[in-house]
């Protein structure tokens, strides 16, 4: 927990009381809608159903930005109430107004009008009808702040299932502000609750007498509304929920908890795994097609390769990413709908508190055997700045798809014609990559953000179908997220990149002169052989000329005591871009292959074959071993840097993340070099 | 709120949450946990003298206070004090 948090001297519940007080006299100094722009704020406790309202009221024009000056999400959109211009802000689901918690000090400072935060005109409290007491807490907060105030008196139906009936109109007296019956879920009530947003001008008055920094006053006064609301005191309802609870005793059993969160994990990655390679393999595709087309189009020279290879291969590289991206949101925020993510948390806690990660912390860390960019961006399920950001750090260690061409090629090259041992070098760079990542988050908490994870205490919310529709809207708002906030980053980088690994063009190679001489002297049929030798040479030594094979060179005594020579270095540098990029580095380097395929076991073979410049083969046991390692620590990927930054919102986090790894990796890579020489294996 | 930690730990009848069994009822009487930790279970319902019932044991806890069913790590549970419903 940050000390922020943990700090039980912070002053804050006299500030707030400073706060309410201003509130409450300033309100002359209320900001008026700009331009006649309302500005309508949801607020509610999580799992009310308020982002199902949200998603119901702005639909696809929603938009997932940062609050000002924080990583924290805030969800606007654009609707028209009455006729009027509305802007609508789906403020994060809080319990309570003046918990020390960043959620709440974001609502406060929306309320307050505090700093880059304007004002709203209008707040709607979502309110679980079926959880009026504890719901009403925050209304009695809310009150106190004297803004505008409509209720939304949230699944009704739900409430009706459980025996409960309110007296809305009583509710409304109380309050002293519209109650409106809402089912969210299927759009029931939102006309009603939209006419009475347009009408609400007039702050409600603070509850007399209520004290809402005290809780005990505020629940005493909660449940008294509630009573009143509810016709009587036997209404409230403490009623057993028999199913709920034997679905908890299920989800949340010790081992079979595990087999069920094993078995949803498992669907979720693998409808991922199975679904997302087609719209993947379908972008590539397309991406290819255009660059085709455009190379056709425009005259040879730079600026076509800029176009083909670079902007067209950098926005590809972005746009790849969306697939994996949406359906990994789709599916956790069907999950998460259920209520069972709060069940799976605890499951999962009983590991990773060891580690001082949360159990929360599990859907990321999977998430990023896909890719750590899905996986860092899942972290917002995390509730604990310190917890996500501990998340965030490690995330990478897990083996993500990109490095698998790596794995299986130095696999290859360890471990020739023993595929099982191939197989468990394979299987444990998985698991020296996780124990990496939750040793990193050990130590971590310990040293640079130090403190436990928040301790588990969480609401449970009923079990309940998911929305589709809410699923696809957060879906694709975070997929177009990603493209507008990381993509830019991501195709600068791989702009920049591919300038590095093609240019200066270093035109034909000298021995690829001869040869081709050579082969003009030759009948036509053996002229083949000669020709696609000599485009070998030709890709190597463009390679080699290139400002990334000049820096491959010039760096080449910093890796050289891990055993690399220059050409390994360049592979390296050039797998920043994406790890999977070593490997047809590697074709071209070694092999003189534009495309090389690992798979092929041609390919494995001449580069297993290949020789250094003193005639030393380039891969020794002890080199590729040493590579392997470094290829399973090291934080070799710009794009996911970028998405680092972009969530830590600065690059102090990412510089620290990639000097951290390729720390590790280093170091591990020096030792494993050293240790099998020494043990005889070169 | 202000919850005595030392007063709710010299109560001698008050015991910790974990030592009572499903189904049982009892009053919540205070925490050894760090304030923001206090807040939250406030928040969620687990205000001093709040009555709850136990749903289930073990890792985690689960009791329902009114109508909101709350997880507690054991960790945490083991530092809650309550005021078993026979002794109130």
């Amino acid at each position: 927990m940050s000390s922020a948090l943990s700090d039980p001297k912070a002053p804050l519940a006299g500030a707030r009381e400073t706060d309410r007080a201003d509130q409450r006299q300033g309100q002359a100094q209320q900001p008026q809608p700009e331009a006649g722009r309302l500005r309508v704020a949801l607020l509610g406790n999580p799992n009310t159903g308020k982002t199902t309202l949200f998603n119901q009221l702005c639909g696809l024009r929603a938009k997932t930005s940062n609050f000002p000056g924080t990583t924290t999400d805030i969800r606007t959109g654009r609707m028209k109430i009455g006729g009027v211009e509305a802007d609508v802000v789906d403020l994060p689901g809080i319990y309570r107004i003046d918990l020390d918690l960043p959620e709440s000090n974001l609502v406060r400072n929306v309320l307050g009008d505090a700093g880059l935060f304007r004002r709203p005109d209008v707040v709607v409290v979502v309110v679980d009808a079926a959880n009026l007491t504890r719901n009403l807490c925050l209304v009695g907060e809310l009150l106190d702040y004297g803004v505008p105030t409509v209720v939304g008196l949230n699944m009704v139906d739900v409430a009706q299932r459980r025996g409960l009936s309110i007296d809305t109109e009583r509710l409304s007296a109380e309050l002293g502000c519209p109650v409106i019956p809402l089912v969210a879920r299927r759009r029931e009530g939102v006309d009603e609750l939209l006419a009475a947003v347009g009408r609400a001008t007039t702050p409600p008055s603070p509850p007399p007498g209520l004290d809402a920094a005290c809780s005990g006053d505020l629940v005493t006064w909660a449940e008294r509304i509630a009573v009143a609301s509810l016709g009587g005191e036997q209404a409230v309802g403490t009623s057993r929920d028999t199913v709920t609870e034997r679905l908890d005793q299920a989800f949340t059993h010790p081992l079979l908890g595990v087999l069920v969160f094993s078995g949803v994990m498992f669907a979720l990655f693998y409808t991922i795994f199975a679904l997302a390679t087609v719209p993947m393999d379908l972008i590539e595709a397309t991406f290819e097609h255009v660059g085709g087309w455009l190379a056709t189009l425009l005259p040879a020279g730079p600026v076509r390769d800029l176009l083909v290879d670079g902007v067209v291969g950098g926005i590809s590289g972005t746009v790849v990413f969306f697939p994996q991206i949406f359906l990994l949101f789709f599916l956790i925020s069907l999950v998460e709908d259920t209520g069972y993510l709060a069940r799976a948390a605890f499951v999962m806690d009983r590991v990773l508190c060891r580690f001082g990660l949360p159990g929360h912390a599990f859907v990321p860390l999977l998430s990023s055997h896909a890719c750590a960019i899905p996986g860092i961006l899942s972290t917002k399920l995390i509730p604990d700045r310190a917890d996500r950001l501990t998340t965030i750090l490690v995330a990478p260690f897990m083996s993500c798809s990109a490095r698998l061409p790596v794995y299986v090629l130095l696999t290859s090259l360890l471990f020739i014609d023993r595929p099982l041992y191939a197989a468990l070098a394979f299987a444990g760079c998985y698991v020296v990559g996780a124990t990496a990542a939750l040793g990193s988050a050990f130590l971590a908490r310990r040293t640079i953000l130090r403190g436990r994870s928040r301790p588990m205490v969480l609401e449970l919310p009923s079990y309940r179908m998911p929305s589709l529709r809410s699923a696809f809207i957060v879906a694709w708002e975070q997929g177009v997220t990603f493209l507008r906030k990381a993509g830019t980053v991501i195709m600068a980088i791989c702009v920049v990149m591919w300038w590095l690994s093609s240019y200066p063009q270093a035109g034909p190679a000298p021995a690829a002169e001869q040869l081709r001489a050579q082969a003009a002297t030759l009948p036509a049929a053996q002229q083949q052989e000669l020709l696609t030798e000599a485009e070998h040479l030709d890709a190597r030594y463009a390679q080699a000329q290139s400002f990334a094979g000049r820096i491959g060179k010039t760096v080449q005594p910093v890796f050289a005591p891990l055993g690399y020579d220059w050409q390994l270095t360049v592979g390296v540098l050039t797998s920043f871009l994406a790890r999977e990029v070593f490997v047809s580095t590697m074709a071209v380097l070694l092999v003189g292959e534009e495309e090389g395929d690992v798979e092929e076991q041609g390919v494995i073979d001449q580069i297993r074959r290949a020789r250094r410049e003193n005639g030393d083969p380039v891969f020794t046991t002890a080199t590729a071993a040493s590579l392997l390692i470094f290829f399973v620590l090291a934080m070799q990927c710009l794009p996911t840097l970028a998405v680092t930054q972009k969530e830590t919102g600065t690059w102090r986090w990412a510089a620290l993340q990639l000097g951290y790894m390729t720390g590790v990796a280093y170091l591990s890579a020096f030792a494993l070099y050293h240790g099998l020489h020494a043990l005889g294996v070169g | 709120m202000d919850l005595n930690v030392n007063s709710v730990t010299q109560d001698q009848n008050l015991i910790d949450l974990t030592r009572l069994s499903v189904g049982s009822r009892a009053r919540f009487r205070g925490t050894g946990l760090a304030q923001s930790d206090l807040q939250l279970l406030e928040a969620l319902g687990l205000t001093e003298d709040s009555r709850f019932r136990v749903c289930q044991t073990g890792d985690p806890w689960i009791v329902q206070v009114r109508s909101t069913r709350i997880g507690i790590a054991e960790a945490v549970a083991r530092q809650i004090r309550v005021l078993p419903e026979e002794a109130s």
